[in-house]
């Protein structure tokens, strides 16, 4: 319930967004590849989690982006004390609005709304691990290979500016509000492709992208 | 646009969070404890003088050793077994404690390793000093400030 009650502002925003956006004409519609580099630089600070993803969009009308985003996660971390393994795979799908006039827009500068449903699949598995507790002693185990399921909400916006030609770049910071998890009793994972690491049901990141526009004329 | 894209190319770098291993990487279970509330009055926070707590199965490894003016104590749940006990020596009266839980790992970071959360299932107290128990968060992480509450008698009918 308090998930709607957050979702029917964002909608309405949107929706009233839309019907401005109609009016415009002259419009030529779009598509963008995009690339994260965010992750290349976390890899740089954190190498055990690697995080790569990729993203096409379609201005399908004026200042309206609907948006596809896939990638995936590989984390193996050997230490004295634990080994873990991880893999994992994810899609986001939804619609960017762009709130720049059209002049901007035409140079290549957008500022955006964003709007994103995730979804992601992740197996792992800790081979070994040690717990250390003064009180009980060491606790020793291994985990299994198991599998993992998430899908939440994003909402968020940034910015895109062309750099050269075809080319550019640009940020957006999502806030993402986690919906549910198949939740395997044993081992919570560690991260979530797609959604960053998993400490709890609400988590803002920040990805910085390059992208590719193909100029598309009918 | 063009700087506004590139200072935060700067900004992204200072993104990552540090996993404090000393708050992160163990699951106390928190326990409060309280004067039961007389007349539909809250419930309010108890001094207990003197309190001595050990694993029932290790008298010799007090966690608490006569702590003086204690309200809050933590007990760490045994990461190797669904169930603990504990004993509470209270001034005049000795309690037995008695954890069941589901246990859930969870990698806190590569620096820290593993933590074991726990999910309370059943606590029961052997209600010798103690009146009452109840689980106010029943996810034993490091997040919750308090999972337990004991409800003792005040001092007077103690």
């Amino acid at each position: 319930m308090s998930i709607f009650r957050f979702l029917f502002p964002v909608l309405l925003l949107f929706s009233s967004l839309y019907s401005r956006a109609e009016s415009d004409s002259l419009f030529v519609p779009g598509i963008r590849l995009g690339l994260d580099i965010s992750g290349a630089l976390r890899y740089a600070l954190e190498p055990e989690l690697i995080m790569a993803e990729a993203s096409i969009d379609y201005e399908f009308r004026p200042h309206w982006f609907a948006a596809l985003e896939g990638g995936m996660l590989r984390s193996n971390i050997q230490g004295e004390q634990f080994a873990y393994e991880a893999s994992g795979q994810f899609l986001r799908l939804g619609v960017d609005y762009n709130l720049l006039k059209r002049a901007g827009s035409e140079q290549g500068d957008l500022v955006v709304l964003s709007i994103r449903y995730g979804l992601a699949r992740l197996d792992h598995q800790a081979p070994y691990l040690v717990i250390h507790d003064p009180i009980w002693g060491d606790y020793s185990s291994s985990l299994p290979m198991a599998s993992h399921g998430a899908h939440w909400l994003e909402i968020g916006g940034g910015l895109r500016t062309r750099i050269w030609q075809n080319l550019m770049i640009g940020w957006n910071i999502r806030a993402r509000i986690m919906l549910s998890q198949r939740q395997d009793m044993e081992m919570d994972p560690w991260a979530i492709a797609g959604y960053g690491k998993n400490t709890g049901p609400f988590r803002v990141m920040l990805h910085y992208s390059l992208y590719y526009q193909i100029p598309l004329s009918f | 646009m063009k700087w506004l894209c590139l200072i935060c190319l700067v900004l992204i770098i200072g993104c990552t969070s540090d996993d404090p291993c000393e708050d992160s990487a163990r699951s106390p279970l928190r326990i409060g404890f309280y004067y039961q509330g007389v007349d539909e009055q809250p419930a309010q926070q108890a001094i207990i003088d003197s309190l001595s707590v050990f694993p029932l199965d290790r008298p010799d490894t007090l966690i608490y050793n006569n702590a003086y003016g204690v309200s809050r104590i933590e007990l760490p749940p045994d990461p190797g077994s669904d169930q603990c006990l504990f004993v509470l020596v209270f001034p005049r009266a000795t309690d037995t404690l008695m954890l069941q839980y589901e246990r859930i790992l969870s990698l806190v970071s590569a620096e820290c390793g593993f933590r074991m959360d726990f999910q309370l299932q059943e606590v029961t107290i052997s209600r010798h000093a103690a009146d009452n128990i109840h689980i106010s968060e029943p996810m034993i992480s490091p997040q919750a400030d308090e999972h337990i509450q004991i409800f003792v008698p005040r001092p007077a009918a103690f």
